[in-house]
């Protein structure tokens, strides 16, 4: 009987370990991203569909031509500069924008289409859609008769 | 930039039908610059996902304040694996000395960063031209 339970509950077992194995290798490479020190920039929300992986990050000030996004393998990459606030004749009187190069490395579950990867900034908000490779996506296989 | 840290209070839900059908959930206080230069003061702040019609800056009894309501309408849906941050408002104020034309304030959004810029009155511009003149000679 206990042998019988043990067997029942294992696949569940192994299910959770597929979970954490997908989030580590999500994770994995995060903390190289950086600026001026500060861990995490830009912040990053990733989120899944059925079809892709979506990547969004807030980055006010930083203009399109200032920024890399590059995709090789299952690793996405950020890097960019925000500009500093300078110019002939300023007084910095308060800093709290950082500024200067970031650079942030998803390492991403799925296996990604690169060609089919589109980005778009607009007002400050970056968003990425990386589509899986065809066969990353869950088929529906239907029940024949 | 960390938003997290700088979350001030979560909004009560308003009863409007428009508000109800955003998701928006936080007013943040954004991290802002100020530069001055010799004829005016420059606040920059960081408002992402904010569209222009969507600032609302107002100056009464020498504070200048705005408030600036994030655009949610092309945020993608699907299932979280990753959430660093919640989008949210903004919503700051500034107490500006008497040095300031409140007349000639003059606002724009760039890539989701605000560019306010205050201008000194003449006569304190002169002043500070008399004084530095002053002291080289």
């Amino acid at each position: 009987m206990y042998r019988n339970r043990v067997a029942i509950l294992d696949p569940f077992r192994s299910f959770n370990h597929e979970i954490d194995r997908v989030f580590a290798e999500m994770l994995r490479g995060w903390p190289r991203a950086e600026m001026r020190g500060k861990a995490g920039f830009p912040a990053l929300n990733v989120l899944e569909t059925e079809s892709s992986v979506i990547v969004e990050a807030e980055l006010p000030g930083v203009r399109s031509e200032d920024l890399d996004i590059k995709v090789q393998g299952k690793e996405l990459t950020l890097e960019g500069r925000r500009p500093e606030p300078s110019g002939d004749g300023v007084t910095v009187r308060r800093r709290e924008r950082g500024a200067g190069e970031f650079t942030r490395i998803v390492q991403l579950a799925h296996e990604i289409d690169v060609d089919r990867v589109t980005a778009s900034l607009e007002d400050g908000v970056l968003t990425v859609t990386l589509p899986k490779v065809v066969s990353e996506i869950p088929k529906k296989i239907p029940i024949g008769s | 930039m960390q938003n997290e840290d700088k979350k001030m209070e979560v909004q009560a839900c308003c009863p409007d039908e428009v508000e109800a059908k955003r998701v928006v959930t936080h007013t943040y206080s954004p991290a802002v610059d100020v530069l001055e230069r010799a004829d005016e003061v420059v606040v920059l702040a960081d408002l992402p996902g904010v569209k222009t019609k969507d600032v609302d800056i107002e100056y009464e009894d020498g504070r200048l304040s705005f408030t600036a309501r994030t655009d949610t309408s092309n945020r993608a849906t699907g299932k979280t694996l990753l959430h660093e941050y919640e989008p949210g408002d903004f919503r700051r104020s500034f107490r500006v000395g008497d040095a300031i034309d409140a007349s000639g304030i003059r606002a724009e959004m760039n890539d989701g960063v605000l560019t306010l810029r205050l201008p000194k009155k003449a006569t304190e511009v002169a002043r500070k031209i008399e004084v530095r003149s002053g002291g080289e000679s």
